[in-house]
């Protein structure tokens, strides 16, 4: 049965933000309906002591395509915390 | 039934330049260049004894595919091939490889540099090198940041 007064997310941790955590992924949920990136943001911080300088600099994808700050998290989203990039 | 004219793949084999030559070879095509990444023996001074390189494997795949389909808009392409190496990559050998064929050269010229310039800025692979006393996570000075609001 859903609730739709709270959501379960996906988060993915690569290079670094994995480093830090010590996590590739983790299931989070919050007791709200949605939740903006800055706000998903504040959450990782305050829940990974040593993520907080890495997310100043790191991009967010919400279900494989990257997206801004002010974009919507929903019930079910996969959002990836993507450090600068090292391809190639 | 079609025959297939991208190829996109992220790998832990050794890459075959050759294999990815083949792939991109066409009869109606004049022209193939190719570009091959290989990973360097020292960084700032520091001895590096490998690389080990990891990916957004779903994401990695899609954005690369999408790259090719923005090339194809911006030139005539015959076909393309991006493969990039994952796991623990030796000093000296090959990382990545873009192959492009078109019917003229400066298209596949054009369209290979542009490829190889999205990949380093924006695709979700990343490089740690492994030095004798550490290790360090490396970003490519034209990848995309956060920039905050």
């Amino acid at each position: 049965m859903s609730d739709d007064n709270k959501i379960t997310i996906t988060v993915l941790y690569f290079a670094s933000a994995c480093d830090a955590t010590g996590l590739s992924s983790e299931s989070l949920t919050f007791p709200l309906p949605q939740m903006r990136i800055c706000e998903l943001e504040d959450k990782l911080k305050a829940r990974h002591e040593k993520l907080k300088n890495i997310l100043d600099i790191c991009m967010f994808a919400v279900n494989k395509e990257y997206c801004g700050k002010d974009d919507i998290v929903k019930e079910g989203d996969e959002v990836a915390i993507i450090p600068p990039v090292s391809g190639g | 039934m079609t025959e297939s004219v991208d190829f996109v793949k992220l790998t832990t084999d050794p890459l075959d330049l050759q294999e990815i030559v083949d792939l991109v070879k066409d009869n109606g095509a004049g022209a193939i260049s190719t570009f091959s990444g290989t990973t360097r023996n020292t960084f700032n001074g520091k001895t590096v004894v490998q690389l080990d390189y990891e990916a957004y494997t779903p994401m990695a795949i899609k954005l690369l595919s999408s790259l090719i389909v923005t090339a194809r808009s911006q030139w005539l392409i015959t076909k393309a091939a991006i493969y990039h190496r994952l796991g623990t990559v030796p000093v000296g050998e090959t990382s990545v490889i873009v192959a492009v064929s078109t019917v003229h050269r400066e298209e596949s010229f054009r369209a290979v540099e542009f490829l190889v310039n999205e990949l380093k800025a924006s695709v979700p692979i990343w490089k740690k090198e492994i030095y004798s006393d550490g290790s360090v996570w490396k970003e490519n000075a034209e990848s995309k940041r956060c920039c905050r609001s």
